[in-house]
């Protein structure tokens, strides 16, 4: 295996910076309620990026899988003490990261929904339907068959529609 | 009508969605990225290069939970996520499980991630590898200075070309390069191989040279040189850290502190004077310690009158004199928040002047924000002020300059003001280094006398691999190229 220089890959990675950190450390405040976690957060996903830059393909998928997979960690760190009909953003509210819609307000949070699903249809739900990304791109990132992810997300969105349902 | 309208699920996180609101993607953040990183991989090459074991690196996994920045806080201090080369492991893993790639390869394991350093004990002697033949392109300065008059030394990070033909073992990796111009900068050549030593910072008057790192995570390591860079022998120092370090006319200055690694501040400050060929560096004089602790210190001199000024965690900075003991230069009631200060290194021996200048402030808190500026002719012990500068609202203080101690120099960001009459006005140089409006942040600032200026910048694209220099005073910028344009 080669390494590209690393001046090469800086100047390489700084376009994805410009390109893509905003948003992601958006989503993350979104997911985690605090924006200066979220950048620390959106931080290490770039240098894991930097880092790793030989062998991502496609760096904006990577990104939101290492971001997600911090913000996982981050929440089994914290706990499961929320994991269902928890109020916007982890129960955190900051003011400065975008308040909820009306049509929100009392729904679920993007973690009590992710988190109120079994273990494995968690990513596939967090990197499709949060962070946008074709299930192509979930399958090769989470290294299951598209077909695998495809399933995942079937269940998880009858499981999802039915907990919805439930908070109207 | 859209996907979203029949799949409540899908509208649920759409609607999210639209509420995440963009962070900035401004130049700051990016260099702490590539910091960290840089950090990381430097940090990783070391403890490599200089053969630690295994049994070394298991010492240092006490480290890994208080490691900063890569680490720290509420996420970073668990074995990390499960993420390599594209590849996420499924969410039944444990985080703490050695990941398997779809390639079959494993995600290093924590050890192979220790970035606390060891600590190298005083009188171990260091020898340099081979260096190239010539500079590498794409060399990132880190250091740079004047040695002796035309004789110019910079020191930084390859990314490749190393080895003595520029394809040894260490291509893959990079390496640290000493180099060195006989011409005033007109050509370089590299002098020593440094992989060996972990630091980032060298400064050299003559044949002697001293090394230590910037980072409070890397060991405290204090080494010094008589050759040039061939060998080096680690110093004893008080402190685990040096925060700053400087030879002016066969004196050395250091700035040291007990630093925590995880939070970067720093107690038990001292100032350590000695000559530039000390052997091992005793107990200096504590400085006052500063709310929260000592972030970072500089040195600067006028004439050969050193003054040391030391910013906390809060962003106060306090500058002394060192002369007859150490003096506080600003008093609250001259200047309640200093921002700069500069002595000037080439005064005028006649008039037996020691100029300094100091800007406070600043005034206001909108897009621009206003500085007062201060000089003395008399080292800081009677100040007047002499005029005011508007400068963008940026984080971090600006650097500031001067030869001789009326013609200034300020590097806000990416821009440059001159003045030349001690700070009444300020103006753009008549030829500036970059584009005015450039973002990339100017890094360091020397006065090396005779009106020469030295000015580094981030090393991105638009300061990678060399300097900008100036010989009158900052009225006129060229740049320096040390390593060839990538």
């Amino acid at each position: 295996m080669t390494t590209r220089p690393s001046t090469t890959v800086e100047v390489e990675v700084r376009e994805v910076y410009l390109a893509h950190y905003g948003r992601l450390a958006g989503w993350t405040a979104h997911l985690i309620g605090d924006r200066e976690l979220a950048a620390d957060v959106a931080d290490e996903a770039f240098v894991r990026l930097l880092k790793h830059w030989g062998q991502v393909d496609d760096p904006r998928p990577w990104l939101y899988a290492t971001a997600a997979n911090l913000v996982r960690d981050h929440w089994r760190k914290r706990g499961r003490e929320a994991t269902a009909y928890e109020r916007f953003q982890g129960g955190v509210i900051d003011p400065d990261v975008a308040a909820p819609g009306p049509d929100l307000a009392d729904a679920l949070s993007v973690r009590a929904a992710v988190e109120s699903l079994p273990e494995r249809m968690r990513m596939p739900v967090l990197l499709h339907y949060f962070a946008d990304l074709t299930v192509a791109q979930v399958a090769r990132q989470l290294g299951k068959s598209e077909g695998a992810v495809k399933r995942d997300l079937y269940d998880a969105r009858a499981m999802l529609a039915r907990t919805l349902e439930g908070v109207r | 009508m859209n996907a979203t309208d029949h799949d409540p699920v899908a509208a649920f996180f759409a609607a999210h969605r639209d509420q995440v609101r963009d962070e900035q993607a401004d130049d700051l953040t990016w260099q702490r990225i590539v910091r960290a990183s840089r950090r990381e991989t430097w940090a990783r090459r070391w403890t490599t290069g200089l053969g630690l074991g295994v049994a070394a690196a298991a010492a240092a996994v006490a480290g890994y939970a208080a490691w900063p920045d890569l680490m720290g806080g509420e996420i970073r201090d668990q074995a990390g996520p499960a993420t390599s080369g594209g590849t996420v492991l499924p969410t039944n893993e444990e985080s703490t499980a050695v990941p398997t790639n779809v390639d079959g390869t494993t995600e290093p394991s924590a050890t192979d991630e220790l970035t606390t350093a060891a600590v190298l004990p005083p009188g171990v002697t260091i020898t340099a590898g081979d260096a190239p033949d010539a500079v590498p392109q794409g060399m990132m300065l880190s250091s740079l200075g004047e040695a002796t008059d035309g004789e110019l030394y910079a020191y930084g990070l390859a990314p490749e070309g190393c080895g003595p033909d520029g394809q040894g073992s260490q291509q893959a990796e990079g390496c640290q390069l000493l180099v060195w111009s006989q011409d005033d900068g007109a050509s370089w050549t590299p002098q020593a191989e440094l992989n060996a030593l972990p630091a980032d910072q060298v400064r050299f008057e003559g044949d002697t040279g001293w090394a230590w790192s910037s980072d409070a995570a890397a060991g405290g390591l204090l080494a010094r040189s008589d050759d040039r860079g061939q060998t080096w022998t680690v110093v004893g120092h008080p402190g685990n850290h040096v925060l700053a370090l400087e030879l002016q006319s066969g004196q050395l200055t250091a700035v040291t502190g007990e630093c925590d690694a995880a939070t970067g501040g720093c107690g038990d400050v001292q100032v350590v004077q000695d000559a530039v060929d000390a052997t091992s560096l005793g107990a200096g004089t504590p400085l006052q310690p500063a709310p929260g602790g000592v972030s970072a210190a500089t040195v600067s001199h006028a004439g050969t009158v050193p003054f040391v000024q030391l910013q906390s965690m809060t962003g106060e900075r306090t500058t002394y004199r060192l002369q007859d003991g150490v003096e506080d230069l600003a008093p609250a009631d001259l200047c309640d928040n200093v921002q700069a200060f500069a002595g000037a290194a080439d005064p005028d021996a006649a008039t037996s002047a020691e100029p300094v200048v100091l800007v406070c402030g600043p005034v206001g808190t909108g897009q621009d924000v206003t500085l007062s500026v201060h000089a003395s002719r008399a080292g800081g012990r009677v100040w007047e002020p002499t005029g005011q500068v508007q400068i963008p609202n940026l984080d971090g203080g600006p650097l500031l300059a001067t030869n001789d101690g009326e013609r200034l120099v300020m590097a806000t960001g990416g821009q440059l003001r001159v003045s030349d009459d001690r700070g009444r006005t300020w103006r753009f140089p008549s030829v500036p280094p970059r584009q005015p409006a450039d973002i990339n942040p100017y890094t360091r600032l020397i006065a090396a006398g005779n009106g020469v200026l030295f000015l580094m910048g981030a090393q991105t694209e638009a300061d990678q691999g060399g300097f900008w220099r100036s010989t009158d005073h900052g009225d006129s910028w060229e740049r320096v190229q040390v390593a060839p344009d990538s």
